[in-house]
């Protein structure tokens, strides 16, 4: 039960972690509150953001990492 | 590729005993997850490949000689090894990557944002910049809660036990990061505030 909702409780609805009891009642707080409403749209905001870091390694690199994967395999099957 | 559909426990377990596709499955689930931490913490893309590759390495030595025992919590355990092998590269060379907003543009020029106009790719590239900039002068413990969580998908409570502290601690620290860096993408010059930390 949610007595007094703090960000540390908005942080863990906007990464999935709240049960569904939870997140209703912190949903109806974002709702309701602007100030945690605020806080909820600019975390959504950098959640977006960090997302959009998402890089992905060259062909080549996981050529080498493949074929690294398949010599081992010689060398524990002796 | 055909996906399996098996967890990342099971493709473990596969691949130890023989099978490369259970291998190629498990890198190509986790490599833009891998490759982006170590890419935020260095700034360089080709040394962030090298220690890929090293990590990568590390996983499969240990998988093949039976060390493994995550139960099924790959990608925590391979970030962490990624994570521990970028801190161990600037440690070793005793410099942390400089925070300079020109040399990473010049680096990403061309690389990621050809498809975007002149005008659009170059917000990105600044956005990229700054915000990559901005978790690299984090306290490392708010850095490191940050990577953990939204890039490794650890829950608090895994990083509480990982790191020694509270989940309480750790939900705080991750507050301070994200506050930290929302100051960091409305403001110039570069710099974390030293108080806005646990």
């Amino acid at each position: 039960m949610i007595k007094m909702l703090t960000h540390e409780d908005v942080i863990r609805y906007a990464y999935n972690e709240c049960n569904a009891e939870e997140a209703d009642i912190i949903q109806a707080f974002i709702d309701t509150d602007k100030k945690l409403r605020l806080f909820y749209d600019r975390l959504a905001d950098t959640q977006k953001n960090l997302d959009s870091l998402n890089r992905q390694p060259s062909a080549e690199v996981i050529e080498k990492i493949l074929n690294y994967s398949r010599r081992i395999d010689d060398v524990y099957s002796v | 590729m055909k996906k399996s559909g098996l967890n990342d426990g099971e493709l473990v377990i596969k691949y130890k005993d023989g099978d490369d596709n259970a291998f190629a499955e498990l890198l190509n689930r986790h490599k833009t997850k891998v490759f982006t931490t170590i890419l935020i913490i260095v700034k360089d893309h080709y040394l962030a490949e090298d220690l890929m590759q090293d990590t990568f390495v590390k996983a499969v030595k240990t998988i093949k000689s039976g060390r493994y025992n995550e139960e099924g919590k790959f990608l925590p355990w391979i970030i962490r090894i990624a994570h521990n092998l970028a801190i161990d590269y600037f440690r070793k060379e005793k410099r942390y990557p400089e925070v300079d907003l020109d040399d990473h543009i010049k680096t990403l020029n061309n690389m990621y944002f050809s498809e975007d106009s002149a005008e659009a790719a170059q917000i990105k590239k600044e956005n990229y910049s700054r915000l990559r900039m901005s978790i690299q002068v984090l306290p490392e413990k708010q850095r490191e809660v940050l990577i953990m969580r939204h890039y490794a998908e650890m829950s608090f409570q895994e990083i509480a036990e990982v790191t020694d502290v509270s989940v309480n601690t750790a939900l705080g620290r991750m507050r301070y990061a994200l506050i930290n860096l929302r100051k960091q993408m409305t403001k110039t010059p570069l710099q974390y505030d030293k108080d806005a930390h646990p």
